[in-house]
This record gives C-alpha cells, sequence and structure tokens, in this order.
C-alpha cells in the first residue's frame, strides 16, 4: 500500500502543459466554442488540480484525473451559461405546420431532403464533420450544454437538469429542437456546398 | 384519448427520444406506424442516427486538431500560473 505522500510526489505540475496543455484545450474547445473560455477552462483545471493534490490516490492515470476535474469546470460553465440566457424566437422556427388541416406536419420546403448520395460519399464526410461542428457551435448556449452533455457526455438525463435547472418534459423538448435545427443547418450546409 | 396517428412533430419527437430511452409500447407502436407511411420522418430518422453517431465520433477523437492547441504564449501563461500554485504551499 502506498501513502498519499506517495501520490502526490508522483504528480509532475511542472510537465503538466507540456504533457496535457493540447489534450485538454482541445477537448474544451471542442465542447465550449469559444477559444477563451476554452483556456480559462484549462486553467482553472489545472489550478484546482494542485489545491485538491490531496484527493489523487493514484488509482486512475494523472491525465484521467485532470479530464474529471475539466469536466467539472465545463459543466460549471454551461450551469452560468444557462441562467443567463432564454432562447429567443429569432433562434428557432419550427419546421411543421402550426395550424391549419396539416398541424404538426412538416412545412414542404423545411422536410428532410434525402441524404444518401452524401453520406455514401467519403469524401464528403470529412466535410460534415467540418460543418457538424460548426452547426453544434451555433446552437444556442442551453440547448448547446444539453446537446453536448447528451450526446458527447452521455449523462443520464436527472443529472443534465439538474446541473441546468430543467425538468425532464422540457429537456426532452431543448434535445429535440436542437435535433431539429441542427438537422436543418447540415442540410442547408452540406447539401448545397 | 390520443390520437392514434402522431404527427411529424410528435413522431421525430420520439424518434429523438427513443435513442436514449425505451419507449412506453404503445408510443413505440404509433411509432413504427407513423415511420412506416412517411417517408419524411424516416428520412429524418436516419439522419438524426447518422448526426448522433458523428457527434459521438467527433467526442472520442484523441487525436488535437491543429487549429486546437494551445501557442506558445498560452503554454507561458499556463506554465506560470502553475509554477505560482506550486511555489506558494
Amino acid at each position: 500500500m502506498s501513502s498519499t505522500s506517495d501520490h502526490i510526489a508522483s504528480l509532475d505540475p511542472k510537465h503538466w502543459v507540456d504533457n496535457y496543455g493540447d489534450y485538454l484545450y482541445n477537448y474544451a474547445y471542442s465542447r465550449v466554442n469559444y477559444s477563451e473560455v476554452a483556456e480559462d477552462l484549462v486553467q482553472e483545471t489545472f489550478v484546482a488540480a494542485w489545491k485538491s493534490r490531496e484527493g489523487f490516490q493514484g488509482r486512475s492515470a494523472e491525465k484521467t484525473w485532470l479530464i474529471s476535474i475539466l469536466k467539472r469546470k465545463i459543466i460549471d460553465h454551461y450551469r452560468k451559461a444557462s441562467n443567463r440566457k432564454e432562447v429567443t424566437a429569432s433562434q428557432f422556427t419550427s419546421p411543421f405546420e402550426e395550424d391549419g388541416p396539416f398541424e404538426g406536419h412538416w412545412i414542404m420546403e423545411k422536410a428532410p431532403k434525402d441524404w444518401h448520395l452524401q453520406m455514401e460519399e467519403p469524401m464528403r464526410q470529412e466535410e460534415f464533420r467540418k460543418i457538424l461542428a460548426d452547426c453544434l457551435a451555433d446552437l444556442p448556449p442551453k440547448w448547446h450544454s444539453v446537446f453536448v452533455l447528451k450526446f458527447m457526455e452521455e449523462a443520464k438525463s436527472e443529472e443534465v437538469c439538474k446541473e441546468l435547472g430543467c425538468t425532464p418534459s422540457n429537456l426532452w423538448v431543448m434535445i429535440h429542437r436542437a435535433k431539429l435545427k441542427m438537422r436543418a443547418c447540415i442540410e442547408t450546409n452540406w447539401l448545397s456546398a | 384519448m390520443t390520437r392514434v396517428m402522431l404527427s411529424c412533430d410528435e413522431a421525430t419527437f420520439l424518434v429523438t427520444k427513443q435513442e436514449f430511452e425505451k419507449l412506453p409500447c404503445m408510443k413505440r407502436m404509433q411509432l413504427r406506424l407513423h415511420l412506416f407511411s412517411c417517408k419524411l420522418c424516416r428520412n429524418f430518422q436516419e439522419q438524426s442516427q447518422f448526426i448522433s453517431e458523428q457527434i459521438r465520433i467527433l467526442s472520442n477523437i484523441d487525436t488535437v486538431d491543429s487549429d486546437r492547441r494551445l501557442n506558445e504564449e498560452q503554454k507561458n501563461k499556463l506554465s506560470k500560473v502553475i509554477e505560482e500554485q506550486v511555489n506558494s504551499n
């Protein structure tokens, strides 16, 4: 059995930036969309890591431990962001008829087109990833947070609701709308490219 | 009383939800019925799954994008912050 001080001694803060800086920054950047915010989160992670070094049990690798701290920082960031802004009407228009005999049905020009030709072309998939990242970045902040937590972090709905303050039904409405918006954004940018 | 036929709005909602949770039996049947008769929602389902899958791939990419690296200035700043922390206690 090794003691806590052994674990702490195995930490190597002088090389954290060289060893994990880019990795943590890239991880944060893909989840918060702003380079400045990503940089701040990485800095906060390193500071928090050093302050809580007693908590490093050596059970996981240094990198895994740092990532777990960064994840926490990202969720804190989401919580702050989601308290600030609500989604405005200009950020989402429904692709479904809102009244009349076809209420709830696709508005023809907004309905999903066939993506088969594009999906089967490997060259176009490179392009797809870039467009996907841009469309994800374009979501309203709260939807973006929910989307990343559900799809990238595979967080449980209850956890997401607890962190961001929403009801489960409200969560699914947000995810649904975010998906509709993403889909439309990708179709506009990918199929016409 | 709920209607048997779902609207496309409801059907796509369930398609999204179904990627994460098992739907109640009745909803599942309604969704199958809707998808059977609605090509547009079948397109949606296929695309929705494709998007989810690609997002997962995106989040698991371990290699660092060249445009998502810290520059020297940022690295120096971070190193300095850490050094201060380490030296302060």
